[in-house]
């Protein structure tokens, strides 16, 4: 939990992620998940456990077909 | 490096009758192709070599095919063939590699000394098969989602930027970040295990 008004809550977080939520909203929730950290870990566990975004990483690392973002 | 399954799949077409599984030929082929390639060119073997190989296994998984179909209980057709797939490659890459490939017997030494037991290419054939499907879905995903979006995942959890140089290299908000970076991996996961379920 941080100093902003809004508590931690999984349901407005996966909301969010559907891209469900009214401007607002959301803007409110940006600001919470900037500020606390157990959000921020929330929401990747939410879409997927740790050991599946490293495996993610290093499979799509290991390619050459992906280019990298431009400098 | 040439499509591997375009010299098998003609013949193939006239023994599958079920268009999923031509469709499913054609998905495993692009896909177990250039798994075998890589996995034959880490151990030793030369490209040229190493595409010999990828064309073997798939005429003789081909060639395998009609027994498949005269099976009672054959059940799917994918994993069938990334099992018969992994086992001829595995032969075959063990076979190559305690045989002469050409005039250079010294080449033949050198892959014999990295010869490694079947576990072990089994296990590295199922890892690069892995990594490919991740691969596979991760394209489909940047092709679908917004550029920016897309980068967010990349610069944090390829590239390891924490969220705030994200957003400034993005000139986004972090929020932004956190929410973009997990939307990508959402579906990417999902394309990954909608794959493993046709199978």
């Amino acid at each position: 939990m941080n100093g902003n008004s809004l508590t931690c809550d999984d349901q407005l977080l996966l909301a969010m992620l559907r891209e469900e939520l009214p401007r607002d909203a959301g803007d409110d929730l940006l600001a919470h998940v900037e500020t606390c950290t157990l959000c921020q870990q929330r929401l990747n566990d939410l879409v997927a456990s740790g050991d599946e975004w490293k495996r993610a990483a290093a499979a799509i690392s290991s390619g050459a077909r992906l280019d990298k973002v431009p400098q | 490096m040439n499509n591997p399954h375009t010299a098998t799949r003609a013949s193939l077409i006239l023994r599958l009758q079920d268009a999923e599984d031509v469709a499913a030929w054609d998905e495993f082929a692009a896909i177990y192709g250039p798994v075998i390639y890589r996995v034959a060119t880490s151990r030793g073997f030369q490209a040229a070599d190493a595409e010999n190989v990828v064309q073997e296994v798939f005429l003789a998984v081909a060639n395998s095919v009609a027994k498949w179909l005269e099976r009672n209980d054959k059940g799917r057709f994918r994993p069938w063939l990334l099992r018969i797939a992994r086992n001829e490659a595995v032969d075959m890459l063990t076979e190559r590699a305690t045989r002469p490939l050409g005039r250079d017997g010294s080449a033949a030494e050198r892959i014999f000394v990295n010869l490694p037991a079947r576990d072990e290419l089994s296990g590295a054939l199922d890892l690069q098969y892995e990594r490919t499907v991740f691969r596979w879905a991760a394209e489909q995903v940047r092709e679908s989602v917004a550029e920016h979006t897309w980068d967010a995942f990349w610069l944090t959890n390829i590239e390891g930027l924490p969220a705030t140089e994200a957003a400034a290299r993005l000139k986004t908000r972090p929020g932004n970040i956190y929410f973009a970076r997990s939307r990508v991996m959402a579906r990417i996961k999902e394309l990954v295990e909608r794959f493993g379920d046709r199978q």
